[in-house]
């Protein structure tokens, strides 16, 4: 009976103790995060890729111009993920205020390191399917960003602004990419609302893709080219013959543009990450928790056409369309 | 003419090459060798790398095929001096080519619109018409030869050209050189006809292969005045433009592979049993095989 009540109040003591030590730690760090002039940032970027690495200059960047002290310590992943890892958890022991993911896997590898250094995340297409966060309104946890999904609805207008008169819209896409088939159910999901009407051939092998455009040519008034990597990598056949037919051809990518589409309506990824950098000052500098900061698509999209195509086909330059655009010579 | 039409008869043309390349290895030597999915692209990756290199397309294009006799080279080694089934050699040879082609030019998409192609001079229907009938006229005349006559009859009775005193093993090599190289300069033509190497461009291209000559086959069967490298041609002509057909009517993707191997089901089935059903009685002698080759 004594050694009991000996043991139970050596560990009431522990407990206070530990209590204690803890409620004074979290003060400390609390009065270090306001009173704090510089910010210790981790950067975990999944690859070297152009548009990554704009996403992370345009956040670098964003941070100069809202005027916080940081100092950023960058780490690539050289596209392997089990090195994503390592990072984040290394970020994790640093102590870090807060990590910046580029790229899903990036983002995935932080969010398991862990649950309570803030993680924002940028150039992540979809945040919920690849739950990272309960919704877009409400993340939930301690991780929030901006994703890159394209902006369908704005791209597919674009068929409406250049010509009034285009009805049916063809789609190519390859059966075997999930996130193609994805694309192709919103494109027909957005397009009754803006009188249009998408007819979407697959492919499931890259040497059906010159019948194919022949075979959609016949049938539509212009060609949308969504994100699918074997349409990508023949991007130049589906130009070539789409011009040579004069149809007008829209892309989800800037590099489809330069592939030989004729406009794109398209994200930044400069400017996503100066967005992803505003939501850093909402968490750093006044202090919300993730969880309540909403996650954002990209809020300024920029038009870029290629010059060549437009001459191909013959459309005026001074259109109201292409005075705010990018031009693209190639 | 439609677009459509004219696209399907200059991939057909495009893929006579490569038929004519496997028609010497799956007929006249009677082995399978499926080395040609990965030499297709190799051909392509090749190309690329040659005119990337700022070497003239037609020189590269020649490249392509000197290079691509090599992966013929591998699979007649892995077989003939190591002993390993052809069948498994060529499947082996296509895995080591999977790395070449990734190696060749460091990435798995090579785009080559900046670069000049033989077919920048006139119309590509017109020039893919004059490599075929070159290479056609050119394959014919080399079966001519004593070499030639060996080769087929390596495929045919491999124990009377031992007979001879020549080595079996050395008419196979020539001839999976040979097939490899052709099916290397059909990569290296699509790549250029489409403006781009890419490392799928290969998959089930074998199917493709062995469909036009199977179609080719059908075509007046008992004509003596085609030749089989004439066949082959139009074989591939018309597997592409059903193919083409098939697209057009609006066929689900999903079913098109199967759709491809249901027609040559069918050209083979015409082949094994409408030909014996009209020709009852009549039967097929040496003398006619002789002919036909």
């Amino acid at each position: 009976m004594k050694k009991n009540k000996l043991s139970k109040s050596i560990v009431l003591i522990l407990t206070i103790t530990l209590l204690l030590t803890a409620c004074s730690n979290a003060s400390t760090q609390e009065k270090i995060t306001q009173g704090k002039s510089k910010f210790i940032i981790g950067i975990n970027q999944l690859a070297e890729h152009p548009a990554l690495d704009d996403a992370r200059r345009g956040f670098e960047d964003g941070l100069k111009e809202l005027d916080i002290d940081v100092e950023i310590n960058y780490q690539n992943a050289q596209g392997d993920i089990p090195t994503a890892t390592t990072i984040s958890q290394k970020f994790v022991k640093d102590k870090v205020d807060l990590i910046y993911t580029i790229a899903t896997s990036s983002a995935q590898s932080a969010k398991q390191a862990t649950e309570e250094i803030p993680i924002l995340f940028s150039a992540v297409t979809d945040p919920v399917e690849a739950e990272l966060i309960e919704s877009m309104e409400n993340p939930g946890g301690n991780i929030t960003g901006t994703s890159d999904a394209s902006p369908m609805d704005k791209q597919l207008q674009l068929f409406k602004d250049l010509d009034e008169n285009i009805r049916k819209v063809g789609i190519i896409f390859n059966t075997s990419e999930p996130n193609s088939q994805v694309q192709v159910e919103m494109a027909k999901e957005l397009a009754p609302s803006m009188g249009l009407e998408i007819i979407a051939m697959g492919i499931s092998n890259i040497n059906d893709i010159p019948q194919t455009v022949d075979s959609l040519a016949k049938k539509v008034d212009g060609i949308y080219t969504i994100t699918d990597n074997m349409v990508a990598s023949a991007i130049n056949v589906v130009s070539e013959k789409a011009n040579a037919k004069g149809l007008i051809t829209v892309g989800a990518e800037e590099s489809h543009v330069s592939g030989g589409i004729l406009i794109t309506d398209g994200i930044s990824y400069y400017e996503l990450g100066k967005q992803t950098a505003q939501m850093a000052k909402k968490i750093l500098v006044d202090g919300e928790s993730p969880a309540n900061v909403p996650s954002e698509t990209a809020r300024n999209t920029k038009k870029v056409f290629n010059k060549n195509t437009l001459k191909a086909l013959k459309l005026d330059e001074n259109n109201e369309i292409f005075k705010d655009g990018i031009k693209i010579t190639e | 003419m439609n677009t459509l039409i004219i696209t399907s008869i200059e991939q057909g043309l495009i893929f006579a090459v490569l038929a004519m390349g496997v028609f010497l290895t799956y007929k006249i030597l009677d082995m399978p060798d499926l080395s040609v999915e990965g030499t297709f692209p190799f051909g392509a990756f090749l190309f690329a790398r040659f005119v990337s290199m700022g070497i003239h397309p037609i020189i590269s294009t020649l490249m392509a095929f000197g290079f691509g006799t090599l992966a013929g080279l591998c699979t007649a080694t892995l077989f003939t001096k190591l002993k390993i089934k052809p069948i498994l050699a060529g499947i082996l040879t296509m895995t080591i080519l999977y790395s070449v082609n990734l190696k060749t030019n460091g990435k798995s998409n090579v785009p080559l619109f900046n670069y000049s192609s033989i077919f920048h001079k006139g119309s590509i229907l017109l020039i893919l018409i004059v490599i075929v009938l070159l290479i056609k006229i050119i394959l014919d005349l080399f079966l001519k030869t004593e070499t030639g006559y060996l080769l087929i009859a390596t495929g045919d009775n491999e124990s009377l050209v031992r007979s001879l005193g020549e080595s079996s093993n050395k008419y196979k090599l020539i001839g999976l050189m040979l097939a490899n190289g052709l099916v290397a300069l059909s990569g290296a033509l699509m790549a250029q006809y489409q403006g781009f190497a890419d490392m799928t461009m290969g998959n089930s291209i074998i199917v493709v292969a062995l469909a036009s000559i199977i179609i080719g086959d059908t075509i007046r069967k008992n004509s003596q005045i085609l030749k089989n490298t004439t066949r082959v041609i139009i074989g591939a002509i018309i597997y592409k433009l059903i193919g083409g057909i098939a697209i057009d009517l609006g066929l689900n993707p999903n079913d098109l592979r199967a759709v491809n191997a249901l027609i040559v089901i069918i050209f083979i089935s015409y082949n094994n049993f409408a030909a014996d059903f009209f020709k009852f009685g009549k039967s097929k002698g040496g003398e006619q095989i002789a002919k036909n080759n």
